[in-house]
């Protein structure tokens, strides 16, 4: 019982920050066809905004995580003027594969700014809220963690919300299945793209406080997270929201059930295992359609 | 002839590097319908295109309402009163009919009164009413064609680009769609391509022949129905009855 409940409780936990920065990722590619590697950036400088408000300046949590959606939404803005913008309908490349290298350019830049401001070392940033309960004799959970999960699920299902209930949530789904069209309807695409960005950076931006207050602020940070969302995004079907969520959870679930049952040491080969027989049998992705099905 | 609503002049315009249309001119009066008809690949849906923003335009000018909308992007030509209804339907496969529909009311002005374009297209087309909440990607070819009619309708334009709307409809869905070319063109001017004569007798008031990126020909269905060398290439069925009643070859 004890064991059942640590499991639940960590794959819920584990599962709504993968999806909170996988679903950025999904957004972005499912709109705009980018594979955009500048997302663990956004980690990163999350987490450098919780050590700077949080950690030096004491603010409170929510001024935090608020500060840095903007930074990171600005970020993100920047990053598709930068790196995608400019190679838009252009011809005869592949726009997929050279802006996943562009993507990942900015995020080595950001990286190497980060190092040269802030310093190689680890900054430890205090929890968004202090304290922790205990739900069932030893299974206790720290308060930061439920407002992490509590936080990405509202996300998740805000962002769902959005996009199926508001004018400009329907014109992003409309760009992601048919971008021609969807100009015919007056829909201002190339204005779009840029937000669409912004909105998925911010997202990471907000995991990235919430990453740092439980391991630590660093250039580097952001790069498991990155790898993490990949994995998640590619397992759930590439640019299929509802996928990137099951995918989330699946992986918090096989990675609390490893670590609970077996050990921490063995939850990261399980599941890459995992997941290369998952991806053995369905390439598509848990989620994934034929090509005109996003988001 | 009424002051024009449309105005294409000298347009050169094609994909990159492949040019379709090679210097068109062509004049849209305010409330008429002008059906342009001419085998494929010879550059009709390149011309709507071109004037909607879709493809590349080389040269010339295309005036739409007094405005000089070549070289302006799609989505910006969108919002100055004119809609294509673009062949192969283009629907949005994983949006349901109502939100492809709603799509269509996305400038702010005709979002305000999507409610009322809304019903207007479910009277319009009936058959669309219970497939509302389903995704557009499970309709059949005619349901397809009559939700992308639709959501060109649920925005007020002056002008309607519609192509090929018959290409591959069963006759009783062609008929229905006409009905509703028809009723557009009582209150707006259209712009129509079709591959020939078939079907495009009630509506057009002007015929333009259009082959090799040019128009070739332009007169009403009757003077062109008259010319041989016309219904050799284009001869439909309403064209067909006209001729044999004449004494002409019939096949």
């Amino acid at each position: 019982m004890t064991d059942l409940l640590a499991i639940l409780v960590n794959a819920v936990v584990l599962g709504s920050i993968y999806g909170l920065v996988a679903i950025g990722m999904t957004l972005i590619y499912g709109v705009l066809r980018v594979m955009d590697m500048s997302q663990g950036s956004m980690v990163m400088a999350g987490g450098f905004v919780a050590a700077g408000l949080m950690g030096q300046l004491g603010l409170p949590g929510a001024i935090t995580i608020v500060a840095a959606f903007a930074v990171t939404f600005a970020l993100g803005v920047l990053t598709q003027l930068i790196s995608v913008q400019p190679l838009l309908n252009r011809k005869s490349i592949d726009f997929e594969m050279v802006t996943f290298i562009t993507t990942f350019a900015v995020a080595l830049i950001f990286a190497n700014v980060a190092l040269e401001a802030f310093g190689p070392q680890q900054r430890s940033v205090p929890p968004v809220v202090e304290g922790s309960i205990e739900i069932y004799n030893g299974v206790t959970i720290p308060y930061q963690s439920l407002v992490m999960a509590a936080v990405a699920v509202t996300i998740m299902v805000g962002l769902g919300l959005y996009l199926r209930r508001s004018r400009y949530g329907m014109a992003i789904r409309a760009v992601a299945e048919n971008n021609s069209a969807a100009r015919l309807m007056g829909v201002p695409v190339r204005r779009m793209f840029p937000l669409v960005m912004g909105v998925a950076s911010g997202f990471a931006g907000i995991a990235g406080v919430f990453l740092a207050a439980q391991f630590f602020a660093s250039p580097t940070a952001g790069d498991l997270p990155l790898l993490q969302a990949l994995i998640v995004v590619i397992l759930g079907g590439l640019g299929s929201m509802r996928g990137t969520i099951y995918a989330a959870y699946t992986i918090g679930l096989i990675q609390a059930t490893v670590a609970v049952l077996i050990s921490t040491t063995w939850s990261l080969p399980v599941l890459y295992a995992v997941i290369v027989l998952v991806l053995i049998f369905r390439p598509q992705g848990l989620a994934g359609k034929a090509s005109e099905a996003r988001l | 002839m009424a002051e024009a609503v449309l105005e294409v002049e000298g347009l050169i315009a094609g994909y990159g590097e492949t040019t379709v249309v090679r210097e068109l001119s062509l004049e849209l009066a305010r409330g008429e319908t002008l059906v342009v008809i001419g085998p494929n690949g010879h550059g009709k849906t390149t011309l709507l295109n071109a004037i909607s923003g879709l493809a590349d335009v080389r040269a010339g000018t295309v005036t739409c309402a007094g405005e000089r909308i070549e070289g302006l992007r799609a989505e910006q030509i969108a919002g100055a009163g004119l809609v294509h209804i673009p062949q192969g339907d283009l629907l949005f496969p994983s949006l349901t009919v109502e939100e492809n529909l709603l799509m269509g009311a996305f400038p702010s002005d005709s979002w305000r009164r999507r409610d009322e374009a809304l019903r207007r297209v479910y009277e319009l087309f009936p058959a669309l009413v219970e497939r509302a909440g389903s995704e557009s990607r499970t309709l059949s070819g005619g349901e397809r064609r009559q939700a992308a009619i639709g959501r060109g309708l649920m925005r007020q334009a002056e002008v309607y680009l519609i192509d090929e709307p018959s290409l591959g409809l069963a006759p009783v869905i062609v008929d229905r769609v006409y009905e509703v070319i028809k009723e557009i063109s009582r209150t707006s001017s259209v712009l129509l391509v079709e591959e020939n004569f078939n079907h495009i007798d009630a509506v057009a008031d002007r015929v333009s022949v259009l082959e090799m990126g040019r128009i070739v020909r332009t007169g009403t269905v009757a003077e062109l129905t008259a010319d041989e060398k016309v219904t050799e290439s284009y001869l439909g069925t309403v064209a067909v009855e006209a001729e044999t009643e004449g004494g002409a070859n019939d096949d």
